[in-house]
């Protein structure tokens, strides 16, 4: 059921690099060894700085492996700075974001190796969703009581409420051998749905996405909804200005598999596969990841349809 | 001349007909099965593993094709395109199989088992009577695998039979078995399909359905409920059929390894089934959904009501033959515990 939620892996990937030269792991270094009393908001605003940059150098890149490589020193330098401040919001948040995107990257080659990393921004994400929230063990909150409980949340929360679902939503996808972490399934989309509601322009509509693979992703007799499915991914292309190639694989990898429409799907993974993309796409990390996977899905078509 | 032409047109359309219910040609004896259960869940991991087994086992000239998540229809529409020759086989839900041979649902009568040991004693005994009617009707039965003990959920509490009276209960569509009971027992019950059961109760069309635990979290029936009675009202379960027609286009060697491999896995998924089962029912009490045991007294009355029900179904439901052995093999069980 819940394949759906690896998926937005790619989305994540999003994320970060021209920052080798950015971070600048000396000024870290030292800042680590200032004194408490003048240090705190100086780590806070160069780590918030480095993990924009990194998010913003990211998307630029088109090398997994180097991202993937050149992320733990900063992970590292966030979890320091959450010892000494743990309840510090906007640290959480980055730590969420961060954690979440790396888990990501390193679950397209070792998944394995991925399932304690998604653990860690799990903790992260859910430790900011319950100081926003003022609750403890959101985790098992009853699902009316979590339902009323979101009514407190407002648009200045809309990052960190959507990192912290993404990276809930990245756990329970590596947790799916636990009816524990199954259940908790409902309340990420009940935030999926939040950030759709409340601004569903954030991060170019990646909710949209995740709300299309979920819906696409589950059986129509287990609750999924093609006409819906079908209307996020829509939504998620007329988001991206129709430059992300992101949604037009997904809704060939889930979408056409669930109406079983073979002709679609070869319609939109050779649009994929044949579109050029600029070097100077804001987006051409993401899409250079959407033409690997739809290649492989061509190759594999037929052991589906 | 009429006639003539009467005669031609029903000789092609004879033919016609004949040709579309031939089975299609196993290209290369890949055998193409379809289930429900979504990707990735423990039943296609189930078939997965055998498939991969079975080509292990035939050097690769028996292969399955799996189509999960049911991309080709209900059990029904499976069962059509079976009948048909577009699928081979499917993993089906006890609604889709007892479509063929109505006698399993004398295995899921309410109140009839008390704990696995009894399922597993009676259902190992009845297997060759259900392998012969399965076969009877063109189907090669490959093993059956756990759903599990179904409980009432609900969203007031449930304990008496008056509690079920004052709510609006779901009932599956064409399921005969609730369909008497409620009406016997004079409870308002309304017919829905599985995917709507969520959102009749979200609605409050519905107040009380039921389900295995397992089944009450993948289907998020239990975001929409306070209460969880813990009484196990009865066994259901699921199997792994065949067309027989392309069975019987496999070899000596190739039946056997299929039939073995396919019957182990599925006597593993069943043990999988009831360790899901068993973590759901805590995980549904985490989730804060409160426990109910009804009274002794209360469970008698909904025995006496499961009573009037089995005997209007059987003989003409359930064959009176297979009401029998299971009781008779249930007994000798309980004898043996003695």
């Amino acid at each position: 059921m819940c394949e759906c939620l690896s998926l937005f892996k790619c989305d994540i990937i999003a994320f970060p690099t021209k920052c080798l030269k950015t971070l600048n792991y000396t000024v870290l270094f030292v800042v680590c060894l200032m004194s408490l009393g003048c240090a705190n908001r100086i780590k806070q605003s160069i780590v918030a700085g480095v993990v924009e940059d990194f998010t913003t150098a990211t998307r630029l890149h088109t090398d997994p492996l180097l991202v993937e490589q050149a992320l733990p020193p900063l992970l590292l330098a966030i979890d320091a700075f959450l010892i000494k401040q743990p309840n510090d919001v906007k640290l959480l948040g980055q730590a969420t974001e961060a954690y979440s995107s790396y888990a990501a990257l390193v679950e397209m080659r070792d998944p394995v190796r991925s399932v304690s990393i998604y653990e860690r921004a799990h903790s992260y994400g859910k430790r900011t969703l319950e100081l926003f929230l003022k609750e403890k063990d959101i985790n098992t909150l009853p699902f009316a009581t979590f339902e009323n409980t979101i009514r407190k949340l407002n648009q200045k929360d809309l990052y960190f409420v959507y990192w912290s679902a993404i990276a809930w939503g990245g756990w329970i996808n590596s947790n799916l051998h636990s009816m524990n972490a199954i259940a908790e399934l409902p309340k990420v989309i009940l935030l999926m749905k939040w950030v759709v509601d409340t601004d569903e322009t954030f991060n170019k509509g990646s909710a949209h996405l995740f709300l299309g693979i979920f819906y696409s992703a589950l059986p129509i007799m287990l609750g999924g909804n093609p006409d819906l499915a079908k209307h996020h991914f829509e939504k998620n292309i007329e988001l991206t200005n129709n430059q992300s190639l992101l949604p037009y694989v997904f809704m060939a990898e889930y979408y056409t598999r669930q109406i079983f429409d073979r002709a679609l799907h070869d319609q939109l993974l050779q649009f994929v596969v044949h579109k050029n993309i600029s070097e100077y796409s804001p987006m051409i990390l993401e899409n250079k990841l959407a033409q690997q996977r739809a290649k492989l899905l061509m190759d594999n078509a037929d052991d589906f349809f | 001349m009429i006639f003539f032409r009467t005669r031609c047109f029903e000789y092609v359309f004879t033919v016609v007909i004949f040709t579309l219910f031939l089975p299609e040609v196993v290209t290369g004896q890949t055998i193409k099965i379809a289930t429900l259960a979504p990707d990735r869940s423990s039943w296609v991991t189930t078939l997965r593993e055998i498939d991969a087994e079975l080509r292990e086992a035939t050097q690769d000239k028996v292969k399955l094709k799996i189509y999960p998540g049911g991309v080709q229809g209900d059990e029904d529409v499976i069962l059509r395109k079976m009948r048909i020759g577009q699928l081979h086989g499917g993993s089906f839900a006890a609604q889709g199989f007892s479509s063929i041979v109505p006698d399993i649902l004398g295995i899921q009568m309410p109140f009839l088992f008390n704990n696995y040991d009894e399922v597993d004693f009676v259902l190992e005994q009845m297997t060759d009577y259900f392998t012969q009617k399965y076969e009877e009707k063109g189907f090669i039965l490959l093993g059956w695998s756990d759903i599990g003990f179904v409980h009432i959920l609900s969203k007031n509490p449930v304990r008496t039979i008056d509690d079920i009276r004052r709510s609006n209960v779901w009932r599956m569509e064409n399921e005969p078995i609730t369909e008497t009971l409620f009406g016997l027992a004079k409870v308002n019950s309304l017919p829905l399909s599985i995917p709507d059961v969520l959102m009749g109760l979200e609605t409050n069309l519905i107040d009380v359905a039921y389900a295995s635990p397992a089944a009450a979290i993948v289907l998020q029936w239990f975001t929409r409920v306070n209460f969880f009675n813990e009484l196990p009202i009865n066994y259901t379960l699921g199997a792994f059929l065949l067309d027989k027609r392309v069975y019987s286009r496999l070899s000596d060697s190739q039946q056997q390894s299929i039939k073995s491999i396919a019957i182990r896995h599925m006597r593993k998924l069943s043990l999988q089934t009831r360790k899901e089962n068993s973590e759901s029912i805590e995980v549904l009490k985490s989730q804060g959904l409160q426990s109910l045991r009804p009274s002794i007294e209360d469970i008698n009355t909904f025995k006496k009501w499961v009573n009037e029900t089995e005997k209007q179904l059987v003989g003409s439901v359930i064959s009176k033959q297979a009401n029998e052995s299971i009781k008779r093999h249930l007994e000798k069980f309980r004898k043996r515990l003695e």
